[in-house]
């Protein structure tokens, strides 16, 4: 490591560090340096940190320490990515697959769609949408469900009539 | 000005990006050598003339880090 006119240069093997991991932590500082890549030898990098504003030694120092930190930092989020890549690829199969099986009320069910220009295939049953509408009774059923205190029906019929009735008979 | 960049490191296409987005500073030449690709600015804007380098070569390297991420 080396520093000179505000720059501090780093020496990076590429056995120890991914190129990923040199490219996360150098973006990361960006906005504080000018960061510079170049091949010093083969499978070494050579990194040259060139601060934005002017710093001292130990400034030039704390720079680079701070790199050298986000560098194993994205090392160690590439390693996770990797260890968790099979499980991540399950879980969105996963929620994928249950968001296209998923069937949405009012909408036509995928592979059924009749837009411009769009024909039907042979043994694909056309959309009426009457395979999915339920009988009234049935439909009444699941909504309500069981009603012993009389709690679903609506205030008219409920009391309205008898309210007319009693006037009927003041009368 | 001549700035050189390593291949293994920055993408063609991010320089190419980097020198459209910089166009109304400077002009621009690409060359590609076996490992190196040089950029050649000339008449460069006198207000950033200092920095010029640098932040092009931050720019370069923030879009190569783009690049690279979408298509690794």
């Amino acid at each position: 490591m080396k520093n000179k006119g505000n720059k501090i240069v780093v020496f990076l093997n590429l056995k120890l560090y991914s190129l990923e991991a040199i490219y996360g932590a150098a973006y990361v500082f960006l906005d504080r340096a000018y960061v510079y890549l170049e091949e010093a030898a083969k499978s070494k990098v050579k990194v040259t940190l060139k601060g934005k504003n002017r710093l001292t030694e130990k400034g030039l120092e704390i720079l680079r320490d701070e790199f050298l930190n986000e560098l194993l930092n994205f090392s160690l989020r590439e390693q996770v990515s990797k260890s968790n890549k099979k499980i991540r690829e399950y879980i969105v199969a996963r929620a994928l697959s249950a968001a296209s099986s998923a069937v949405i009320p009012g909408r036509r069910p995928m592979g059924q769609e009749d837009g411009p220009g769009r024909k039907l295939s042979e043994g694909v049953i056309p959309w009426t949408g009457e395979r999915f509408k339920e009988k009234p009774s049935e439909k009444k059923e699941k909504i309500w469900g069981k009603d012993p205190l009389g709690i679903a029906v609506p205030w008219e019929e409920k009391y309205l009539a008898k309210k007319q009735l009693r006037k009927k008979k003041g009368k | 000005m001549i700035i050189g960049f390593d291949k293994k490191f920055y993408a063609l296409k991010s320089i190419k990006n980097a020198a459209k987005a910089y166009e109304e500073l400077a002009d621009f030449k690409v060359k590609t050598d076996k490992n190196k690709i040089t950029v050649e600015a000339n008449n460069i804007d006198k207000d950033i003339e200092n920095v010029f380098k640098d932040e092009f070569c931050n720019y370069v390297l923030s879009e190569t880090k783009r690049i690279k991420s979408i298509c690794p």
